[in-house]
């Protein structure tokens, strides 16, 4: 039996942070293999798809092919139905929807142009490791290498193999419901966030245009406020409501972890990224950007830590330092937050911070100060918060 | 037992990220391996499009009462 292929990398998920990492690797002199279990990576689409351009353009950049819509404004609904919009660039930055089935495809293809050997439809059956390399068996084959980018998202199972404890808790997790909606009341310039026990308890409904009267519309539902089937039957109920008679298709569901990034990053020479590292806004469940950052950082760490004896492993940790220093700090907050205000989620919280916003001039507001009304009442929070904002 | 409705199921693996057992895996379906599931009923609960359930064990005593066999079913 011929002995495996070996490479420098092998990545494991051809989504954004897996082809980002295949890519920077590759083009920092390493040989890398991308191994990814369906036909196209990233379909069916499980994403809202929208992005801020600040966040995103950190790690790439943003290509007009990709851009569905150019947000104007940002509307955020109370129950009782009092909007709070955020309209002025200048303070709420450039934001986007962007089509994911073609950007994520694009990434693979430069990856691939990058010198990547890329292996799609080829399902990762485990990873063992050995003395100074790691081998991947698939269905037909075994590939080893020296290090292995763990980026197999959401529902990642290879990292529980090699050690990681990456079950979620409940009330980590989002379970979300979201299709595809075409509707005369869509505002081809406006997301939408939707809030309250009736629309998505412990979580929000968002509507994200596409172009065209067409939006993704979705909602998460926190795990520990969820019952079996719910997050399906309270969007078809909030479709029903505000977008009567709509054209509905596309339907599909998915979980978003809203925990803290998973410790440690590295383990001798396996780095996780992405999703399955939980590498996720824990308020907005916004995973792009800090997808396509560590995926980045990933892939230049192991170049950097490719040396004539192969991949020294006490290298790959400046990953986590550049993660923890980067994004860290900032996704903790977004779990404190998160965390804080699931303690107030209910309706009445939600209509009176609206209600306050509500008489502010749009021109002024930004996150700041929403984030400021919304905890105003809470000192203890602010506290708590405030050193993670240092 | 832990059983899943395949017209339901939207492969999202849901319920692969909260399994505390490792139970659940992911291939082109959802499979289960019913000697690690230990029925806490969590992934029952998470899934969007209520494609788990742990069906009683009700109708199985039934059936084993009729056969009047002894054996484990």
């Amino acid at each position: 039996m011929a002995a495996p292929e070996k490479y420098d990398c092998i990545v494991v998920g051809a989504g954004p942070a897996g082809a980002m990492a295949a890519y920077h690797a590759a083009k920092g002199g390493c040989s890398v293999a991308l191994i990814e279990k369906k036909e196209k990576a990233g379909t069916p689409v499980r994403c809202g798809e929208a992005v801020g351009f600040k966040g995103f353009s950190a790690s790439l950049e943003i290509e007009d092919r990709w851009i569905l819509s150019h947000i104007k404004r940002i509307r955020m609904v109370s129950p009782s139905g009092t909007t709070v919009d955020l309209i002025n660039p200048s303070k709420i930055g450039n934001n986007y929807v962007i089509d994911r089935e073609i950007m994520d495809d694009e990434l693979v293809q430069r990856a691939v142009a990058a010198g990547v050997s890329y292996f799609p439809s080829t399902p990762v059956l485990s990873v063992r490791s050995g003395p100074r390399h790691y081998t991947c068996t698939t269905p037909a084959d075994s590939l080893s290498a020296s290090c292995v980018v763990l980026a197999d998202g959401v529902e990642s199972k290879l990292a529980r193999d090699l050690g990681w404890d990456t079950a979620l808790p409940m009330e980590d997790i989002e379970t979300c419901a979201f299709c595809h909606v075409t509707h005369d009341a869509i505002n081809e310039e406006a997301i939408e966030f939707h809030v309250g026990s009736n629309n998505a308890p412990g979580g929000f409904v968002w509507v994200f245009p596409r172009g065209g009267k067409k939006a993704n519309v979705g909602l998460g539902i926190l795990g520990t406020k969820h019952k079996s089937g719910r997050a399906e039957e309270l969007l078809n109920q909030f479709i029903d409501r505000k977008f009567p008679h709509a054209k509905v298709d596309n339907l599909h569901c998915g979980g978003v972890p809203v925990g803290r990034w998973l410790r440690p990053l590295v383990k001798n020479g396996v780095l996780i990224v992405g999703d399955a590292a939980r590498q996720v806004n824990s308020l907005t469940g916004g995973g792009i950007a800090y997808a396509l950052f560590a995926g980045r950082i990933a892939g230049e760490t192991i170049a950097h830590a490719k040396t004539v004896d192969g991949i020294n492993y006490r290298r790959l940790k400046v990953y986590q330092k550049k993660w923890a220093t980067y994004c860290g700090k900032q996704q903790m907050r977004s779990y404190a937050l998160k965390s804080v205000l699931l303690k107030k989620d209910n309706d009445a919280f939600y209509n009176s911070i609206a209600q306050s916003l509500a008489k502010e001039d749009p021109q002024e507001l930004n996150y700041m100060r929403v984030f400021m009304r919304t905890f105003a009442r809470h000192p203890l929070i602010l506290l708590k918060t405030f050193f993670l904002f240092r | 037992m832990l059983q899943i409705d395949k017209s339901k199921c939207d492969i999202c693996g849901t319920c692969i990220s909260i399994c505390p057992e490792n139970a659940l895996e992911l291939s082109d379906s959802l499979r289960i391996d019913q000697q690690k599931c230990i029925l806490c009923n969590l992934c029952v609960d998470v899934c969007p499009f209520g494609a788990l359930h742990i069906s009683s064990n009700k109708d199985k005593k039934l059936q084993k009462e009729k056969n009047g066999s002894t054996r484990e079913i």
